[in-house]
């Protein structure tokens, strides 16, 4: 019996990882179903709200993010990065003008293959979108929880700041190693340009790693994204020969 | 908008039906066969995959190019047969799309999902003549497995009650099985089956979606 009502809250599979297989689901009307390789749990909400808040207790008592609780950064940055937290020595809280940070933003670059850039916040699509100057980021591809779209995320952070201040909850606008690049948070910082302006100071925190393996090198980057693109392309067409 | 020919929608299927070709025609929605179908909107019709070969001789026969299904890309999960081709009259205009199961689009990355065996099985079984004129008739699915396709394809695949859907849905719960109904809506929906069937009764159509995704009640 399948349930078409499925929503998957998170999925850290990875054909290199040491599980194969590691999604949580929520199926609607039936159970939260925890996906571990070929095993599957299933939960009721209360239950799985309970062991949720097991797993966050015993995440800060095995102290993975230098002190720091997992509550002041955002979920979906911590799995993107939970990979490099073994090598985390040191987060360090720091000034910087806002003019002088970095973001990484995807443009179209030929059909359907988007590429990395780097751009300065105030050439970043929602903060152009927040001066009126183009739509073009309610249709920018990012992720967002489910049932949330473009505006409506960057327009409750605006709430937010507005209401409760910057960095609310300790959640600063994240910087790894030497680098000036935004690796969390930069619709607070278009949001803070917007409101401040772009010659703003704002707190960041930045996470000195041991090494410099996750430093960002766009062209390296862009390189393998359109080698993989043009070699699925390429096995469509022939597939189609054979 | 320009229309498609009645007369060619009429001898395409008197011809499917004289030649026995196991099929059904998923929806009718506002009646638009034989009449008024829009030129570039498609007829779906659901048949069984080992009657595949057939089907294609028989649209070969009548002119009908196969042309590459935009969706054939897409992910099909839990085995269900992909669907690779559609069938194209140039001459007529007439695009019918074939199905081998009855499907809806997943809500979270819209792969294409079978509905329930029970459903699957029930569509065949129950499967009904619609006879609209002296010259026009075609097969469909039972009132039940309408109404629930209906309702599932508007969640999933639509993700909007729309104005022929709430209509056609509206006819339909007045005249089916109401058990019958249910049984099948909970191997979609589960528990929120109950809390379903009810804004469906109330005809709240705008509360439906929004209602579903907060469900917590499991």
């Amino acid at each position: 019996m399948s349930n078409p009502g499925v929503i998957t809250l998170s999925n850290s599979s990875s054909k290199k990882g040491r599980f194969k297989r590691f999604a949580i689901e929520d199926n609607i009307g039936e159970s939260i179903h925890l996906h571990f390789d070929n095993m599957r749990l299933d939960f009721t909400i209360d239950e799985f709200l309970n062991f949720s808040k097991i797993i966050r207790n015993s995440l800060s008592k095995l102290n993975v993010i230098n002190g720091y609780s997992i509550d002041s950064f955002d979920e979906y940055f911590l799995l993107g990065c939970s990979d490099f937290l073994l090598k985390l020595n040191n987060i360090k809280i720091e000034e910087i003008n806002l003019s002088n940070l970095n973001c990484i933003i995807r443009e179209p670059f030929w059909r359907d293959l988007d590429l990395s850039k780097l751009v300065k916040v105030s050439e970043t699509p929602s903060y152009k979108f927040l001066k009126g100057k183009t739509k073009n980021f309610l249709t920018y591809k990012q992720y967002n929880y489910f049932g949330i779209n473009n505006e409506k995320r960057l327009l409750n952070l605006v709430n937010s700041i507005n209401h409760n201040g910057y960095p609310y909850l300790n959640k600063h606008i994240i910087l790894f190693n030497n680098e000036d690049i935004i690796r969390d948070g930069q619709h607070r910082a278009a949001i803070l340009a917007h409101l401040y302006g772009l010659d703003h100071k704002v707190k960041v925190m930045r996470f000195i790693f041991s090494d410099r393996d996750n430093n960002i090198n766009i062209a390296k980057n862009n390189l393998k994204k359109a080698t993989l693109w043009f070699a699925k392309k390429l096995y469509r067409k022939l597939k189609q020969f054979i | 908008m320009k229309l498609i020919d009645e007369y060619e929608i009429k001898k395409i299927f008197n011809l499917i039906n004289k030649s026995e070709l196991n099929y059904i025609l998923m929806w009718n929605i506002n009646t638009e066969l034989p009449s008024a179908l829009k030129i570039g909107k498609d007829i779906d019709i659901l048949i069984n995959k080992h009657d595949e070969k057939k089907f294609i001789n028989f649209f070969k026969i009548n002119n009908y190019r196969q042309i590459n299904h935009p969706f054939k890309f897409d992910v099909f999960l839990y085995g269900v047969d992909k669907f690779e081709f559609k069938y194209n009259n140039s001459d007529n205009y007439i695009d019918f799309d074939i199905n081998f199961q009855l499907l809806v689009r997943s809500l979270d990355a819209g792969q294409f999902i079978p509905l329930d065996q029970l459903i699957q099985k029930s569509a065949w079984q129950n499967k009904r003549f619609e006879k609209l004129s002296e010259d026009f008739g075609y097969w469909t699915l039972s009132y039940e497995d309408e109404f629930v396709c209906l309702v599932a394809r508007s969640i999933f695949d639509k993700k909007e009650f729309k104005k022929g859907h709430i209509n056609r849905i509206n006819e339909l719960i007045k005249v089916v099985d109401r058990n019958n109904v249910i049984e099948k809506l909970n191997k979609i929906f589960f528990q929120y089956t109950p809390y379903l069937f009810k804004l469906l009764e109330n005809q709240d159509y705008e509360e439906i979606i929004d209602n579903y995704l907060q469900f917590r009640e499991y």
